[in-house]
Protein backbone atom coordinates (compact mmCIF):
# COMPACT_ATOMS: atom_id res chain seq x y z
CA UNK A 1 0.00 0.00 0.00
CA UNK A 2 1.03 3.39 -1.09
CA UNK A 3 2.30 4.90 1.85
CA UNK A 4 4.02 8.30 -0.02
CA UNK A 5 2.85 11.44 -1.56
CA UNK A 6 3.60 10.53 -5.53
CA UNK A 7 1.95 12.10 -8.91
CA UNK A 8 0.24 9.75 -10.51
CA UNK A 9 -0.63 10.16 -14.06
CA UNK A 10 -4.49 8.86 -15.29
CA UNK A 11 -3.44 8.49 -19.50
CA UNK A 12 -7.44 7.77 -19.89
CA UNK A 13 -8.60 10.22 -16.94
CA UNK A 14 -10.86 9.51 -14.54
CA UNK A 15 -14.50 8.62 -15.98
CA UNK A 16 -16.99 11.72 -15.63
CA UNK A 17 -14.73 14.17 -15.13
CA UNK A 18 -14.33 15.13 -18.50
CA UNK A 19 -18.14 16.97 -17.60
CA UNK A 20 -16.60 18.94 -15.31
CA UNK A 21 -13.06 19.92 -16.87
CA UNK A 22 -11.49 17.97 -20.10
CA UNK A 23 -7.87 16.68 -19.99
CA UNK A 24 -7.72 15.92 -15.92
CA UNK A 25 -5.19 13.32 -16.15
CA UNK A 26 -2.44 13.88 -13.35
CA UNK A 27 -3.15 13.53 -9.89
CA UNK A 28 -1.50 13.60 -6.51
CA UNK A 29 -1.80 10.99 -4.14
CA UNK A 30 -1.99 12.05 -0.49
CA UNK A 31 -1.25 9.29 2.13
CA UNK A 32 -2.97 10.24 5.35
CA UNK A 33 -0.97 11.59 8.23
CA UNK A 34 -1.63 7.84 10.07
CA UNK A 35 0.68 5.73 8.99
CA UNK A 36 -2.19 2.69 9.88
CA UNK A 37 -4.71 4.55 8.05
CA UNK A 38 -6.12 2.70 4.97
CA UNK A 39 -7.23 6.02 3.30
CA UNK A 40 -5.90 8.68 1.45
CA UNK A 41 -7.18 11.61 -1.23
CA UNK A 42 -6.30 12.11 -4.44
CA UNK A 43 -6.14 15.43 -5.86
CA UNK A 44 -6.30 17.09 -9.62
CA UNK A 45 -2.98 18.88 -10.41
CA UNK A 46 -4.63 20.79 -12.88
CA UNK A 47 -7.80 22.18 -10.46
CA UNK A 48 -6.90 21.06 -7.00
CA UNK A 49 -11.20 21.21 -6.40
CA UNK A 50 -11.33 18.28 -8.08
CA UNK A 51 -10.95 15.38 -5.66
CA UNK A 52 -11.25 12.22 -4.26
CA UNK A 53 -11.09 10.67 -0.79
CA UNK A 54 -9.87 6.81 -1.51
CA UNK A 55 -9.50 3.67 0.42
CA UNK A 56 -7.17 0.64 0.26
CA UNK A 57 -9.24 -2.46 0.40
CA UNK A 58 -6.04 -4.42 1.27
CA UNK A 59 -6.61 -5.20 5.00
CA UNK A 60 -10.50 -4.64 5.80
CA UNK A 61 -11.27 -7.04 2.28
CA UNK A 62 -8.45 -9.16 2.64
CA UNK A 63 -10.54 -11.24 0.11
CA UNK A 64 -11.08 -8.36 -2.56
CA UNK A 65 -8.11 -8.20 -3.96
CA UNK A 66 -6.56 -11.83 -3.25
CA UNK A 67 -9.36 -12.50 -5.63
CA UNK A 68 -9.08 -10.16 -7.88
CA UNK A 69 -8.19 -11.08 -11.57
CA UNK A 70 -7.25 -8.31 -13.88
CA UNK A 71 -6.92 -8.97 -17.73
CA UNK A 72 -3.53 -8.12 -19.39
CA UNK A 73 -5.75 -6.23 -22.16
CA UNK A 74 -7.33 -4.19 -19.44
CA UNK A 75 -4.31 -2.65 -18.27
CA UNK A 76 -2.25 -2.51 -21.12
CA UNK A 77 -2.76 1.36 -21.11
CA UNK A 78 -1.03 1.93 -17.55
CA UNK A 79 1.46 -0.78 -18.98
CA UNK A 80 1.38 -3.49 -15.82
CA UNK A 81 3.53 -6.30 -17.05
CA UNK A 82 2.76 -10.13 -14.50
CA UNK A 83 5.86 -8.63 -12.34
CA UNK A 84 4.84 -4.98 -11.95
CA UNK A 85 4.44 -4.47 -8.42
CA UNK A 86 0.70 -2.36 -8.49
CA UNK A 87 -1.61 -0.77 -5.54
CA UNK A 88 -5.26 -1.51 -5.27
CA UNK A 89 -8.08 1.51 -4.24
CA UNK A 90 -10.90 2.12 -4.03
CA UNK A 91 -13.12 5.39 -4.91
CA UNK A 92 -15.34 6.31 -1.44
CA UNK A 93 -18.23 8.55 -1.62
CA UNK A 94 -18.77 9.75 1.85
CA UNK A 95 -22.06 10.81 2.69
CA UNK A 96 -21.45 13.80 4.86
CA UNK A 97 -24.77 13.57 6.48
CA UNK A 98 -24.19 10.24 7.95
CA UNK A 99 -20.67 9.11 7.42
CA UNK A 100 -21.20 5.43 8.89
CA UNK A 101 -23.56 5.26 4.95
CA UNK A 102 -20.59 5.98 3.25
CA UNK A 103 -19.59 3.53 0.10
CA UNK A 104 -16.92 3.03 -1.50
CA UNK A 105 -17.01 1.90 -5.31
CA UNK A 106 -16.00 -1.16 -5.14
CA UNK A 107 -17.22 -2.54 -8.33
CA UNK A 108 -14.67 -0.07 -10.68
CA UNK A 109 -11.37 -0.67 -8.72
CA UNK A 110 -8.16 1.90 -9.26
CA UNK A 111 -5.27 -0.25 -10.11
CA UNK A 112 -1.57 1.76 -9.99
CA UNK A 113 1.50 0.37 -11.77
CA UNK A 114 4.20 1.29 -8.64
CA UNK A 115 6.79 1.20 -11.16
CA UNK A 116 5.63 4.03 -13.53
CA UNK A 117 3.42 6.03 -11.07
CA UNK A 118 0.57 5.48 -13.59
CA UNK A 119 -3.52 5.13 -13.12
CA UNK A 120 -6.36 3.61 -13.91
CA UNK A 121 -10.04 2.94 -13.22
CA UNK A 122 -11.13 -0.40 -14.18
CA UNK A 123 -14.89 -0.30 -15.24
CA UNK A 124 -16.10 -3.52 -14.90
CA UNK A 125 -19.52 -5.28 -15.46
CA UNK A 126 -19.40 -7.42 -12.94
CA UNK A 127 -17.24 -8.50 -9.60
CA UNK A 128 -18.85 -10.76 -7.79
CA UNK A 129 -21.27 -9.42 -5.10
CA UNK A 130 -18.89 -5.90 -4.96
CA UNK A 131 -20.86 -3.49 -6.15
CA UNK A 132 -20.75 0.47 -7.10
CA UNK A 133 -21.83 1.35 -3.92
CA UNK A 134 -20.40 -0.98 -0.82
CA UNK A 135 -20.95 -0.31 2.39
CA UNK A 136 -17.14 -0.26 3.89
CA UNK A 137 -18.47 0.27 7.69
CA UNK A 138 -21.07 -1.87 8.97
CA UNK A 139 -24.61 -0.41 10.56
CA UNK A 140 -23.43 0.88 14.62
CA UNK A 141 -25.15 -1.46 16.89
CA UNK A 142 -28.45 -0.40 18.23
CA UNK A 143 -28.51 1.03 21.78
CA UNK A 144 -29.20 -2.14 24.22
CA UNK A 145 -28.60 -4.94 21.65
CA UNK A 146 -26.90 -8.03 21.88
CA UNK A 147 -23.65 -8.33 19.75
CA UNK B 1 -39.28 -3.11 -23.51
CA UNK B 2 -39.41 -4.63 -27.17
CA UNK B 3 -37.17 -7.56 -27.32
CA UNK B 4 -36.46 -8.80 -30.94
CA UNK B 5 -34.63 -12.13 -32.05
CA UNK B 6 -31.68 -11.37 -34.45
CA UNK B 7 -29.13 -14.32 -35.82
CA UNK B 8 -25.38 -13.45 -36.32
CA UNK B 9 -24.97 -10.77 -39.02
CA UNK B 10 -27.95 -9.64 -38.90
CA UNK B 11 -29.37 -6.22 -37.87
CA UNK B 12 -31.66 -3.54 -36.29
CA UNK B 13 -32.67 -0.04 -37.33
CA UNK B 14 -33.16 2.79 -34.83
CA UNK B 15 -34.41 5.37 -36.30
CA UNK B 16 -33.62 6.83 -39.42
CA UNK B 17 -29.03 6.84 -38.25
CA UNK B 18 -28.71 4.25 -36.12
CA UNK B 19 -28.28 0.55 -37.08
CA UNK B 20 -27.14 -2.35 -34.65
CA UNK B 21 -25.33 -5.37 -36.31
CA UNK B 22 -25.05 -8.66 -34.18
CA UNK B 23 -21.32 -9.38 -34.95
CA UNK B 24 -20.15 -12.52 -33.33
CA UNK B 25 -21.82 -14.84 -29.89
CA UNK B 26 -18.73 -16.04 -27.69
CA UNK B 27 -18.48 -17.12 -24.12
CA UNK B 28 -22.21 -16.19 -23.08
CA UNK B 29 -21.58 -13.02 -24.51
CA UNK B 30 -22.76 -10.73 -27.67
CA UNK B 31 -20.30 -8.33 -30.30
CA UNK B 32 -22.97 -5.89 -31.36
CA UNK B 33 -21.44 -3.15 -34.22
CA UNK B 34 -23.06 -0.12 -33.96
CA UNK B 35 -23.03 2.86 -36.98
CA UNK B 36 -24.71 5.75 -35.70
CA UNK B 37 -23.72 9.49 -36.31
CA UNK B 38 -20.17 10.84 -35.07
CA UNK B 39 -22.29 13.38 -32.30
CA UNK B 40 -24.27 10.78 -31.19
CA UNK B 41 -22.72 9.54 -27.72
CA UNK B 42 -22.56 5.71 -27.23
CA UNK B 43 -21.31 3.72 -24.19
CA UNK B 44 -21.54 0.66 -22.54
CA UNK B 45 -23.94 1.39 -19.35
CA UNK B 46 -21.23 0.61 -16.73
CA UNK B 47 -19.45 3.45 -17.85
CA UNK B 48 -22.55 5.53 -17.53
CA UNK B 49 -22.51 3.95 -14.02
CA UNK B 50 -19.15 4.55 -12.90
CA UNK B 51 -19.04 8.36 -14.55
CA UNK B 52 -22.38 9.10 -12.48
CA UNK B 53 -20.78 7.25 -9.19
CA UNK B 54 -17.40 9.67 -9.68
CA UNK B 55 -19.24 12.98 -9.99
CA UNK B 56 -20.84 11.82 -7.25
CA UNK B 57 -17.69 11.24 -5.25
CA UNK B 58 -15.72 14.14 -5.87
CA UNK B 59 -14.66 16.04 -2.70
CA UNK B 60 -12.69 19.48 -2.18
CA UNK B 61 -10.33 17.13 -0.13
CA UNK B 62 -8.00 19.46 0.38
CA UNK B 63 -10.13 21.28 2.74
CA UNK B 64 -9.39 17.99 4.73
CA UNK B 65 -13.23 17.76 5.53
CA UNK B 66 -14.11 14.38 4.52
CA UNK B 67 -11.24 12.85 5.26
CA UNK B 68 -11.94 13.59 9.16
CA UNK B 69 -15.25 12.48 8.71
CA UNK B 70 -14.23 9.32 7.19
CA UNK B 71 -11.40 9.21 10.38
CA UNK B 72 -14.05 9.59 13.06
CA UNK B 73 -16.33 7.12 11.48
CA UNK B 74 -13.31 4.30 11.22
CA UNK B 75 -12.46 5.18 15.38
CA UNK B 76 -16.31 4.53 15.86
CA UNK B 77 -16.23 0.97 14.32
Amino acid sequence: MLKERRIIKFPQGIPGLDSIQENLHTFMFIPDEDPNSSIASLISIENSKIGFVIFSPEIMFKEYCANMEVKREEVATIQVEATTPIDIWVIVTVNHADVLKSTANMKDPIIINLDKNLGLQLVRDDVAHYTIKHPIFLEEPKEGEWN
Amino acid sequence: MLVLFRKVEQKIKIGDDITLTVVSLAGGGVRIGIDAPREMKVMRMELLETQKQNIESIEDVDDGKALELLKVAVLKR
